[in-house]
């Protein structure tokens, strides 16, 4: 079963960029959506690992904090190249999809 | 007062030239720190991959390891415009009371330090995020003014 309502937070993210990244919506929805699958992806591998017993419930705050981090990589990344609005926008989906996710699973 | 008026015109000049320059300066790429990145990215990982096995038996490569990372580190610090490299690395080294999200590495070996060994599944997604950090850092350099 999936853990997260992938299509609602898409919904979201395209929003999102549509407001908050004008000149760049295509690829920041591009860019989000990367990062929203990868992100599912991995919390679904969580609890698939889970039902077989290779992770501990209490592993899963490191796991979130280590997808906020490596988001906040790109979005230093993103600032490098002098896309601060993709910056911005990139922080901004991982919060739409953590609120999601740990509230899926939790 | 035409004295005054060119020392006017003389320092706004300065000023204004010292500003394009600075504006000019750009994040130049360093082999060193790719080849130094890639490096700690492979013996991090491959440590990572140890904590099946208790803590204690690799203190001594854990210390070895950090102290590389932290002379790695200190290189970054010591480059000209490289607040964004620095700020990666500081996502992967160092927990910080302002951000709970940073210090992936560290948050990996105190949980490792607490339970003496980790499960299969747990190294697995710690290794897979120590190595994308390093990833994203290599990535970050490489797209830097040759």
């Amino acid at each position: 079963m999936a853990l997260i309502d992938t299509k609602s937070a898409l919904n979201s993210i395209t929003d999102l960029a549509k407001t908050t990244v004008s000149g760049y919506s295509q690829q920041a929805i591009q860019d989000g959506t990367a990062l929203l699958t990868s992100s599912a992806e991995r919390l679904q591998q969580f609890a698939d690992q889970m039902a077989a017993g290779t992770v501990d419930e209490d592993d899963l705050p490191d796991l979130k904090l280590n997808i906020q981090a490596l988001a906040k990589m790109d979005a230093l990344s993103a600032t490098a190249i002098g896309k601060q609005q993709l910056a911005d926008y990139t922080n901004s989906v991982i919060d739409i999809l953590l609120k999601t996710a740990v509230k899926a699973i939790v | 007062m035409m004295k005054k008026l060119m020392l006017t015109i003389a320092t706004t000049g300065l000023a204004f030239l010292s500003v394009s320059l600075s504006s000019c300066v750009t994040s130049q790429i360093d082999p060193t720190s790719i080849t130094t990145a890639t490096a700690l990215k492979a013996r991090t990982v491959a440590l990572a991959n140890k904590a099946l096995e208790p803590y204690p038996t690799h203190v001594a490569d854990i210390t070895a390891l950090n102290t590389d990372l932290e002379a790695a580190y200190s290189h970054e610090k010591g480059r000209i415009v490289n607040t964004q490299t620095i700020a990666q690395w500081d996502l992967l080294l160092h927990e910080s009371p302002t951000d709970p999200s940073s210090g992936i590495w560290p948050r990996f070996l105190d949980h490792w330090q607490k339970k003496g060994t980790l499960k299969s599944g747990t190294i697995q997604d710690n290794a897979q995020d120590i190595g994308a950090a390093f990833d994203k850092i290599i990535s970050l350099e490489n797209s830097k003014t040759h």
